[in-house]
């Protein structure tokens, strides 16, 4: 085995869960049940529970688009995303200095 | 907190499997040998991205299965130091808290990264934190929002006691001595 490039790109939490999903993660379609393994269930069932599972790809892009004119570093921006600050102090902790 | 990472391994199909189409074929083995599995300073990995090439089908003399050099992106958890994430508290000893994300659970909190001042009640085997002298305990299966202070990938140990913990390949320290970090009841 051998890596070849360590850190290809970040995915966000939605990325992830929308990967999943597309695996059959999520147990309603019965037509691909049995063909994700009990880890891949156990990461959806955590990710299921995070803002991400109810985010849409339409909403993070106009999201992100809102976010552009405050020049959030690439991680910060992924926090906002993953996080879903809902007041002050939450926004606080990734975001170090806030203008 | 995830990660792409690029891999190029040979990959072995074994002959039950030679009725599948290849792609399927290759993505049974890939599952197989590393999904759930931690790579040493890449992460746990979580699973499979997509199939970048295929290359060769060779057959070795005396085995009856055909060898392919395949190159595949995986998908990995591997938090950075500094982030954010929100955890289910688990259990509490005097050394601190463990934390679990449900997939990974090697998280601690060491004594010295709680809230200050906090206190171990030995009565409710719960750690406190007396916050202008008001009690906040933290109880079991409460969700714990924490930041990473450093992962390490400790390496296989050759003798192992009888009554040791078992053998955790990424083990994660994190923090919640800052504001909006600890329970998250506490700041909503």
């Amino acid at each position: 085995m051998k890596v070849k490039q360590a850190n290809s790109k970040l995915l966000c939490n939605f990325e992830v869960i929308d990967l999943l999903r597309s695996r059959g993660a999520n147990q309603e379609d019965l037509s691909s049940f049995g063909s994700v393994t009990p880890s891949e269930s156990k990461v959806y069932e955590y990710l299921s529970r995070t803002p991400a599972g109810t985010q849409t790809r339409d909403t993070l892009q106009s999201f992100l688009q809102k976010l552009d004119k405050y020049k959030l570093t690439k991680a910060e921006c992924l926090q906002a995303v993953n996080l879903r600050p809902l007041s002050a102090v939450e926004v606080h902790l990734f975001w170090m200095c806030i203008p | 907190m995830f990660n792409l990472v690029t891999i190029e391994d040979t990959i072995r199909i074994p002959p039950h499997n030679l009725s599948l189409p290849l792609v399927e074929a290759i993505k049974l083995q890939i599952q197989s040998l590393f999904f759930d599995k931690v790579i040493k300073d890449q992460g746990l990995v979580i699973t499979l991205y997509d199939i970048c090439s295929v290359e060769g089908g060779f057959v070795f003399p005396g085995d009856g299965a055909p060898t392919y050099k395949v190159e595949f992106r995986l998908v990995m958890f591997k938090p950075f130091i500094g982030e954010v994430l929100v955890g289910k508290l688990k259990k509490c000893d005097k050394s601190g808290l463990y934390l679990s994300l449900g997939f990974f659970e090697d998280i601690h909190v060491p004594e010295h990264l709680l809230q200050q001042p906090s206190r171990f009640d030995e009565e409710e085997n719960l750690w406190v934190w007396s916050y202008n002298e008001n009690d906040m305990f933290m109880d079991l299966e409460e969700e714990v929002r924490f930041r990473v202070e450093h992962v390490k990938y400790p390496p296989i140990p050759v003798e192992q006691d009888n009554n040791a913990k078992p053998f955790a390949p990424m083990e994660m320290t994190a923090l919640i001595n800052a504001d909006g970090l600890g329970l998250v009841s506490w700041w909503s």
